[in-house]
């Protein structure tokens, strides 16, 4: 029963792995197409990849997206939490469940309902909008992760600030932003990582000339076949098991995941 | 304790952006549903249900839907019997691994889908490593095709879904009391009696929660039936998809966003109202 | 010359009252301590001095100017939290600075402050540690540290040893009585425990129902209760129902329920009025043999019999006129090995007319 339940294990831990260990290999293949094992080793799909003005253009495109919206969405985010922590009135949790209703629409309707709403009341600037998309869906994650970090604060510290002479302001920025200051920055760091990620927000919202990474990835795939996808998946491989790691360490994951 | 006043005011840009971002433009998609639909339709006007009866009248988009609704089940399926053995493990480990599993098993959500489609591509390709693997092994003399089937789409759906489900099992068990295992024990359960009549009830409010998100998740996704589905409407998703950007009907692609919207707001009100009940009776009982 | 007043502070909870128009004065330099059971509304009390809490009705006033209005960080208040409530980011000097900071205190002058409030709480040189480096003790000395060197003018402590092990809380205690004293600061402190605000008090307030029940010094509160609730919130173990019967020169007799008794306290009561007679365990002698037939003495049989390694403790039935009523004996141990009479045993009971405290409600 144990054995088999450890193979099973095994089994599973290798399914979850597969995909993303085989781009890494793929990604150092010197051949044309992606084969796995390689027959060659080379860096030439790196040398390719970081020198294709497509991908480079809509990798800024996406980090400008995901570090605007994410600095958009942080402060509303944390006057929320605040907001729903630190005071008890009525209807407080549906106010909750309200502010964390994006993570329950499908994100190509959320994508959609944007396309349509924006050009409904005439706005057609494609950052615009896609910043627009992109703070409703990282605001929830920031929402969850504020509030787990400000629940953890003794409220007693920030009563035993305001008896030493402290102002609410000053016992904020003093006392309860130092403390929850970790939870905002791993909720800031893993909405980023939402943004840049995403695809089916996204979707409706770029063009072919305001492109981000993960749909230019997408329509390249679509006509091409080589390994330079792998090596630029393999750069987001490192980049988010790094960002994983850092948030682990920080938060815990499963607190920013919110299971 | 905060002023009334204040918390009115730390809440109202969320709200304000919550208002303009989704409540108002889902409304929009909801009347665009509403409007006249033909090819190429992408300002349109007028009332009609028409959209709505072509969806649920035509045996081609039903056929879709019900794929979609059908992929959807195995995908839920196979994530409880994949997710419910790694919460269980993830649960009796130590400490020290229990983070670095975290990490492991939680990745497929951290890593780009984009990437992780890729890698399936990769691996269940004609010329992929599964299909070379059973060439070089001799078992057999012509691929298999996996890519571009069901089982390409279930497959990338439960690898990225299934974090969902363990999350949800890890967070019922660990309300656990550990003695209470023990105690079947020395009432004389052997470990999968103690599993079947001790743990597993009390992991059904995970069970339940894990599978209402993995249904909505699984039936709402785009990537994977897109990339691993191949080309053509497949999937609900896809349909949507097909509708706005090659065939430009609007107010048809309106109308399957707003079914999607309603079906899986529906599954998750279905949960609140009656799975949660169940499940808070669940722990009451213990 | 008053630091502290409270007139008539009421605060409720929806349908609970928490505190129900409590009114208190309180002398510079004096240690009151609000005594009672959880919920009845000591801690509510000590927070609306601090103005965390915003009282109903009533007012509050700090060193003769009314604060009732005035917020929390206005006040001019030290306050030490069971719960420490040190800021977990910062050292311990920078905890003791904060009140400094928020004051315009000058950098030089806050460092010579902080190190004389260290000293004050014999944790000189701890300055670079974090609370986590720090044990429970350490921690609320260093709360106490911060909260005195902004030289406040109350002490308010909401049972900051409550969190402390038995020993430690007794070094604390005394500590803490011998600071405050030397200081001269005028302190409130909260706390359930009877024997913490004996020890530390000048008064005490005895809190029942979010109402003072009883304002008196240690001794006053101990040895005179006034009410039942103070009575048994200080340890007495027998109540009686009686009536009077009258006075008897210096002497008040009673009939307590078929036992005579005679009692030093003056009555108000009218002769045939019912009252309540209290008794100390420790204050009844058990002995062999019959009782007398005189006042304050009853025989009867040992109900239960428990040693407890100092004093012994006998349940004793006496024949009451409504049914045997049980009494509580306490006896010191001098020298005896286990209890000195076993289950059954027939003893007699007697007590001065000194130790009987009559309660009218």
């Amino acid at each position: 029963m144990t054995r088999a339940f450890h193979v099973y294990i095994g089994f599973l831990i290798v399914f979850i792995m597969a995909p993303i260990l085989i781009v890494a290999v793929v990604s150092f293949s010197g051949g044309k197409v992606p084969e796995f094992p390689p027959k060659s080793f080379s860096f030439q799909w790196y040398d390719y990849a970081l020198n294709y003005s497509l991908f480079t253009r809509s990798a800024v495109n996406s980090a400008w997206l995901a570090l605007i919206s994410t600095v958009i969405a942080a402060p509303i985010a944390v006057a929320a939490a605040l907001a729903i922590v630190r005071k008890r009135f009525p209807g407080r949790d549906a106010i909750q469940t309200f502010l964390l209703a994006p993570l329950i629409v499908p994100s190509i309707v959320i994508g959609l309902s944007i396309l349509l709403g924006f050009a409904t009341v005439g706005i057609r600037d494609i950052f615009f909008r896609l910043i627009g998309a992109h703070v409703l869906i990282t605001f929830p994650y920031l929402v969850r992760t504020v509030i787990a970090s400000l629940s953890r604060v003794d409220v007693t510290v920030e009563e035993a600030a305001r008896t030493l002479g402290a102002n609410n302001w000053r016992t904020f920025w003093h006392v309860t932003l130092p403390l929850i200051r970790p939870g905002i920055i791993a909720g800031m760091l893993f909405s980023f990582i939402v943004s840049f990620d995403n695809v089916s927000v996204s979707l409706f919202l770029t063009s072919a000339r305001t492109n981000t990474l993960p749909l230019a990835i997408l329509s390249y795939v679509e006509f091409n076949f080589d390994p330079s996808i792998a090596a630029i998946s393999t750069m987001l491989i490192l980049f988010s098991l790094g960002a994983a790691v850092i948030l682990e360490r920080v938060v815990g994951l499963r607190k920013v995941l919110g299971v | 304790m905060m002023k009334t006043r204040t918390a009115l005011f730390f809440l109202t840009p969320a709200v304000m952006i919550m208002v303009a971002l989704l409540v108002m433009p889902v409304g929009y998609l909801v009347r665009f549903s509403f409007f006249v639909g033909q090819q190429g339709a992408q300002t349109a006007g007028g009332f009609t249900l028409a959209n709505y009866a072509k969806l649920l009248g035509d045996s081609f988009y039903l056929g879709i839907l019900g794929r979609t609704l059908y992929l959807s089940l195995i995908t839920t399926t196979l994530s409880v019997l994949t997710g419910y053995p790694l919460a269980h493990f993830m649960w009796k480990t130590s400490k020290r691994w229990r983070g670095m599993l975290t990490i492991l098993v939680l990745s497929p959500l951290l890593v780009s889908i984009v990437v992780s489609s890729y890698g399936w591509i990769v691996i269940l390709g004609n010329r992929g490593v599964i299909n070379n693997a059973l060439i070089g092994l001799g078992l057999i003399d012509t691929p298999v095709k996996l890519m571009f089937t069901n089982i390409a789409i279930v497959v990338g759906l439960v690898h990225i879904v299934m974090p969902f489900m363990v999350l949800s099992i890890l967070a019922a068990l660990e309300r656990i009391d550990p003695l209470l295992a023990e105690a079947a024990t020395t009432l004389g359960a052997n470990r999968l009696r103690t599993l079947w009549h001790v743990i597993l009830p009390l992991a059904l409010p995970g069970i339940g929660a894990g599978t209402t998100i993995v249904f909505s998740l699984a039936m709402s996704a785009y990537v994977t039936p897109a990339v691993l589905g191949g080309s053509g409407p497949n999937f609900i998703t896809t349909l949507i998809y097909h509708q706005f950007v090659t065939l430009f009907n609007w107010p048809f692609g309106a109308t399957v966003a707003a079914l999607l919207l309603s079906v899986s707001v529906g599954i998750v009100f279905f949960y609140v109202r009656v799975l949660s009940r169940v499940g808070a009776l669940g722990v009451q009982a213990r | 010359m008053t630091t502290v007043e409270l007139k008539k502070v009421a605060k409720r909870y929806g349908q609970t009252a928490a505190i129900d128009g409590v009114s208190l004065a309180i002398a510079k330099g004096e240690f009151v301590t609000l005594l009672g059971p959880s919920g009845c509304g000591k801690t509510t009390t000590l927070r609306v001095v601090a103005g965390l809490v915003e009282s109903d009705a009533g007012s509050v006033s700090l060193g003769n100017i009314d604060v009732t209005n005035i917020p929390t960080h206005k006040r001019n208040i030290g306050m030490v939290f069971q719960s420490h409530a040190l800021f977990p980011h910062m050292t311990v000097e920078e905890n003791v600075s904060f009140g400094l900071r928020m004051r315009g205190v000058a950098a030089d002058q806050r460092s010579t402050n902080i190190n004389r409030a260290l000293e004050l709480v014999r944790l000189p040189g701890f300055n670079a540690r974090y609370p986590h480096q720090l044990s429970g003790g350490q921690q609320q000395r260093v709360a106490l540290a911060r909260a005195l060197v902004i030289q406040p003018s109350v002490l308010l402590l909401d049972e900051p040893f409550g969190a402390l092990d038995r020993k430690l809380r007794d070094t604390m205690q005394v500590e803490l009585r011998e600071l405050t004293r030397r200081i001269g600061i005028t302190s409130i402190f909260v706390t359930h425990d009877q024997e913490e605000a004996l020890i530390l008090s000048d008064r005490i307030a005895v809190m029942n129902m979010g109402c003072i029940e009883q304002l008196g010094t240690p001794a006053e509160v101990f040895e005179r209760p006034q009410t039942k609730f103070v009575a048994d919130f200080m340890g007495v173990a027998n109540f009686v129902p009686a009536s009077v019967l009258g006075s008897r020169g210096p002497l008040t007799a009673l009939d307590a329920d078929g036992i005579a008794v005679e009692s030093t306290d003056a009555i108000q009561a009218a002769t045939g009025a019912t009252i309540e007679v209290a008794l100390r365990a420790e204050h009844i002698t058990i002995g062999e043999g019959d009782a007398g037939t005189s006042s304050n003495s009853v025989a009867g049989s040992v109900a239960s019999a428990v040693y407890h390694g100092n004093a012994s403790t006998y349940e004793v039935m006496v024949p009451g006129r409504s049914g045997q009523r049980r009494l509580v004996v306490r006896e010191a141990n001098r020298g005896a090995t286990g209890v000195r009479f076993a289950t059954g045993a027939k003893v007699a009971l007697s007590w001065p007319s000194g130790a009987v405290r009559l309660l009218s409600r």
